[in-house]
């Protein structure tokens, strides 16, 4: 058997407060800093902007920017993204060696582009595997064969293929997580001097 | 100072402050201007290539200085003078230092890309590294490499000149 003991409305109101106060601190994270939050509303289809003012330390205020306190990490590529960037790779690879077989004066240098895209793929596959769980799609293109077979138009599609694979992985690499941007990024200039070495 | 320090900082880019980064960026670029200077030296047939390089260089080391001060900070001074690993005493061996000092660039530029958020500076650092790449690709040829390219440029896990 327990007994009760009898709470007044005084105690209970003050219990009360003390707990507001201590919500309060918790939410300042026990800094005497105050900070001013503001939230504006972002351009038509935006996310609302978000604006930290510091008004504790004038001096604060204009130095570098701590992008790790208040801006959210951007995530990583979506599940549609990936697809296409690891499928058009994949394509691109097997139009590689379609190329390498219609065009012997420039086999060696098609398989070292082709070597690099390998690559690519790799961690492509490897990197949709950490993000969503599973193992890629193993769906194959349909580019078996290239439809030519003068070598410099060979080498004039996978150059274009090159240029429009640097497009894809430029425009990606600005909106995902760091990880995938330097990824994304590094495959970008990879494509780059695949289109010098093709010219 | 050596070339290839760069390469001991790059591997955790996701960790790097954007302004250190920017730093070693900028580090490597005056490395790569002196450097220039010691290759066309050794490779006088290269002149005129050199010379488009060095442009280049500049234009991506004002771009970092800019990006430094931009963050609230004093851009890094060139040094006086820096060490290669191997002596430079010919035109193979001063193609071998383009190389190095493109790789270091190419992986000083990289990390910027992955300590950013911002699509601007990942542009102004992809534009780098780019170019880099391809000075690389150069250099290569010139030095009748088997491998021209590379899947990951920038990447520090491979060796120079694979």
């Amino acid at each position: 058997m327990t007994r009760r003991t009898p709470v007044t409305r005084r105690a209970f109101l003050g219990a009360l407060g003390l707990g507001a106060l201590g919500v309060a601190a918790a939410c300042s994270g026990g800094s005497d800093e105050r900070q001013t939050i503001t939230v504006t509303e972002g351009p038509s289809g935006t996310e609302p902007e978000q604006t930290v003012d510091s008004d504790s330390d004038p001096d604060t205020s204009t130095s570098a920017p701590d992008d790790s306190a208040e801006t959210p990490a951007l995530p990583p590529a979506s599940r549609a993204k990936m697809l296409e960037l690891l499928f058009t790779t994949r394509m691109h690879r097997q139009r590689l060696a379609a190329a390498i077989d219609a065009n012997e004066r420039d086999a060696e240098l098609l398989s070292m582009i082709r070597s690099d895209r390998e690559a690519h793929e790799a961690v492509l596959a490897a990197e949709f595997q950490r993000i969503f769980g599973e193992p890629a799609p193993a769906e194959e293109g349909t580019a078996d064969e290239l439809g030519v077979s003068d070598p410099d138009e060979i080498l004039g599609i996978v150059r274009g293929d090159a240029t429009t694979a640097q497009n894809l992985f430029t425009d990606e690499m600005s909106a995902v997580s760091r990880f995938e941007a330097q990824i994304f990024g590094s495959i970008a200039a990879s494509l780059a001097t695949h289109r010098m070495v093709l010219s | 100072m050596s070339f290839r320090y760069l390469h001991e900082t790059s591997e955790q880019a996701e960790g790097v402050a954007v302004v250190d980064a920017l730093q070693a960026a900028l580090a490597a670029e005056h490395a790569a201007l002196w450097a220039y200077g010691l290759v066309a030296a050794y490779d006088a047939d290269a002149a005129s290539r050199v010379s488009d390089m060095v442009d280049q260089h500049q234009r991506s080391r004002d771009t970092a200085a800019n990006l430094v001060a931009n963050q609230g900070a004093a851009p890094v001074s060139p040094h006086a003078a820096y060490t290669s690993a191997e002596p430079v005493d010919d035109a193979a061996s001063a193609h071998r230092l383009a190389i190095t000092i493109e790789s270091d660039c190419s992986a000083a530029w990289r990390v910027v890309i992955g300590c950013t958020d911002d699509p601007t500076l990942r542009g102004s650092a992809l534009a780098a590294l780019t170019e880099s790449a391809m000075r690389l690709v150069s250099w290569r040829r010139m030095s009748d490499a088997a491998q021209l390219t590379e899947a990951f440029p920038g990447d520090p896990q491979l060796p120079d000149g694979v």
